[in-house]
């Protein structure tokens, strides 16, 4: 069997919070707990959490744009951390980045030529007309035409901006494109369109999406598999269509209650308010409507569920538990 | 009727001119009423709102009827938005962090509007400050009148703002996207703690939002606007599962839904919305719209009315349902 196309292995990421005092002790934050992520060729994976979870950070260190404090990130089974910075710029051909904001992201004195071509022109022996030819074939590709290759970023709209980005993240032809909250700060007409180049380009130029958002039913759209993420660590993961249906953690299922519906009953069971953190136990056991004595005490790890699923919960849902099932949207 | 709107335009300068930001919008509020206000950027939702509020930016014009309480908003100098602003309608806004004063304790900026507006001292205005605080779930209260904004969550934030704008027991509330930089678990919490203290106090509520999903668990009626115009108006349910104009129809398909295939080809809306004042003259969205006719760019189309209180800014509304 081949090599994963991205593996994480127990990944740890800990921020030294700024001290009180000058020179007095400084808290430490571990933004990532330990996570473990398989992301195969041809399915595309979704994190899901909400502010502070970690999910950016475990992005940006998948992708090596930071360096973990501990464990293992590798690429079609080369590691991302013991890479030469030459090594490294090679292996960033293959994997790309689209941020969420469409508006700073983009260099606003250049032309989108040369925003498009930027990737392409940090690796070696490319020459001048293969450039002009993969940046208008990737301007193409999300939907923009070649003139528009000769425009400053400001001449686009806010969805044009993030489908240039898209049009720079793929004009290395990368395998893997890590994607975080790419249409969140777009309206929802002009979000459809850039969920469409981005769901086009999975099935026509095979491209493998690790998409971090906030908004399940972005991440339900584009990814077959599905982790959850609660402070810095997996609470759930699993197939997207099991996962979201029937959810085993409680954390997962305040989620998708929480989200608001287009055609929903009122008055449904509403996620408690975050207390104080929990010291030894499981995290989410001070918000868990579930949580028992065990959960206090003891952190639960990952474990299969079968049907694909892992879930660290002392007591997972069960599948058909809840009758309620799930509200449509 | 609490608030009545009728053909309201409104117009902010621009170095080109006046630019129309808000064209004929026509709608109401009921005492104690839940109004949602939807729309894309650009739609001219906020100016709707910071209009009733009289918070408009300097040199803004607007004409048609606007009126709160059997006062002609219009026509209020300034010394008596001062009596109205705050006290009949209070406002909350979608990054608390920035609409309070960083400098100034949380208790202090509660109690500034009781002081102004119900004469009290500041000693008494303090002291309500910390049960407001407590009445929108901001856990312990006595020291939080203390805390500055910093030390606050977003979360616990926009509750601060909503203590705030209770101070003076308004007759309504207007909440501008208030939920739209909040994690969706404490979005829940804040819907639900303004659809409880509604409950209580019976005042009624604007709640402006880009997300239909949200003002259909919390609006019994809404408004859905386009280029500055509003293009339908209607009890929400009805709206939202049998949308009449095409514009809430091809909003509403466009959105990805959960439970839909994987991949699938999500419904877009081709071409960008017009920025704010460039709406053409007739439908802002003729040209976008699949079924524009040359006369939908010439004139602006009527309010057709549907039912009772549910209306549709479009002529070519047979060809919508026709072709759904």
């Amino acid at each position: 069997m081949s090599a994963p196309l991205l593996e994480l292995i127990d990944l740890v990421k800990v921020y030294r919070l700024a001290g009180e005092r000058l020179f007095g002790p400084h808290a430490h934050v571990r933004a990532v707990d330990g996570v473990d992520l398989k992301v195969t060729a041809g399915r595309s994976y979704g994190i899901v959490g909400e502010s502070g979870s970690g999910k950016s950070t475990l992005a940006r260190c998948a992708i090596a744009l930071e360096r973990p404090t501990s464990g293992e990130a590798c690429l079609m089974g080369v590691s991302l951390i013991g890479a030469s910075r030459r090594d490294l710029r090679r292996m960033r051909a293959h994997m790309q980045m689209i941020f969420q904001d469409p508006y700073g992201s983009l260099d606003p004195r250049q032309r989108v030529e040369r925003i498009v071509a930027e990737p392409l022109s940090l690796l070696d022996g490319v020459s001048g007309a293969e450039m002009t030819a993969r940046v208008s074939e990737s301007l193409q590709a999300v939907g923009l035409v070649k003139t528009d290759a000769r425009k400053y970023p400001h001449e686009f709209s806010g969805g044009q901006r993030q489908r240039i980005a898209i049009a720079r993240a793929l004009i290395t032809r990368p395998k893997l494109v890590v994607a975080d909250e790419p249409v969140s700060a777009l309206d929802v007409s002009v979000q459809a369109q850039v969920l469409n180049v981005m769901t086009d380009l999975q099935q026509r130029a095979g491209v493998t999406y690790l998409l971090i958002s906030h908004d399940l039913a972005v991440v339900e759209h584009v990814c077959d598999e599905i982790a959850v993420i609660f402070r810095g660590r997996f609470v759930e993961t699993g197939p997207t269509g099991i996962l979201l249906a029937a959810p085993a953690h409680p954390y997962t299922r305040a989620l998708i209650d929480a989200a608001p519906k287009l055609r929903a009953e009122r008055g449904r069971r509403r996620p408690a308010p975050t207390s104080a953190s929990s010291g030894a136990g499981c995290a989410y056991a001070p918000r868990c409507p579930y949580a028992q004595d065990r959960c206090r005490s003891e952190a639960p790890r990952l474990r299969e569920l079968g049907d694909g699923r892992r879930a660290a919960c002392h007591f997972p849902l069960p599948a058909n538990g809840l009758a309620s099932g799930r509200a449509t949207v | 009727m609490l608030l009545e709107v009728e053909a309201l335009n409104l117009d902010l300068p621009t170095p080109t001119g006046p630019a129309r930001i808000v064209r004929e919008a026509t709608f109401g509020l009921d005492l104690g009423g839940t109004l949602g206000v939807v729309g894309e950027s650009g739609s001219g939702k906020t100016m709707t709102a910071l209009a009733i509020m009289g918070l408009l930016p300097e040199g803004a014009r607007i004409s048609g009827k606007l009126r709160f309480e059997g006062y002609d908003l219009a026509a209020l100098d300034e010394e008596e938005w001062r009596h109205l602003r705050g006290n009949r309608i209070a406002m909350i806004f979608q990054e608390p962090m920035t609409a309070l004063n960083p400098l100034q304790t949380i208790g202090r900026q509660i109690a500034e509007g009781m002081v102004l507006h119900r004469g009290l001292s500041r000693s008494a205005a303090l002291a309500e400050a910390a049960t407001l605080l407590e009445r929108v779930g901001l856990p312990d209260p006595a020291r939080r009148v203390r805390s500055y904004p910093y030390e606050l969550s977003g979360g616990q934030r926009q509750r601060a703002m909503i203590a705030m704008a209770l101070g003076c027991a308004p007759k309504l509330i207007i909440a501008d996207e208030p939920t739209t930089a909040l994690d969706v678990t404490v979005q829940a919490q804040i819907l639900d703690l303004l659809a409880r203290l509604r409950e209580e106090t019976g005042m009624a509520l604007i709640l402006v939002s880009h997300d239909l999903a949200v003002i259909a668990e919390n609006c019994e009626r809404v408004i859905v606007m386009y280029g500055g115009m509003v293009m339908e108006s209607g009890p929400t349910r009805d709206v939202l599962e049998r949308p009449a104009h095409p514009y809430t129809r091809a909003l509403l398909a466009a959105r990805p839904q959960l439970g839909a295939t994987r991949g699938g080809k999500l419904r877009t809306i081709p071409g960008v919305a017009p920025p704010a004042g460039e709406a053409p003259a007739g439908c802002a969205f003729a040209g976008r719209c699949p079924l524009t006719i040359e006369a939908c760019a010439a004139a602006m189309p009527p309010a057709l009315a549907l039912g009772p209180d549910r209306y549709a800014r479009c002529i070519r509304l047979d060809e919508a349902e026709r072709t759904q």
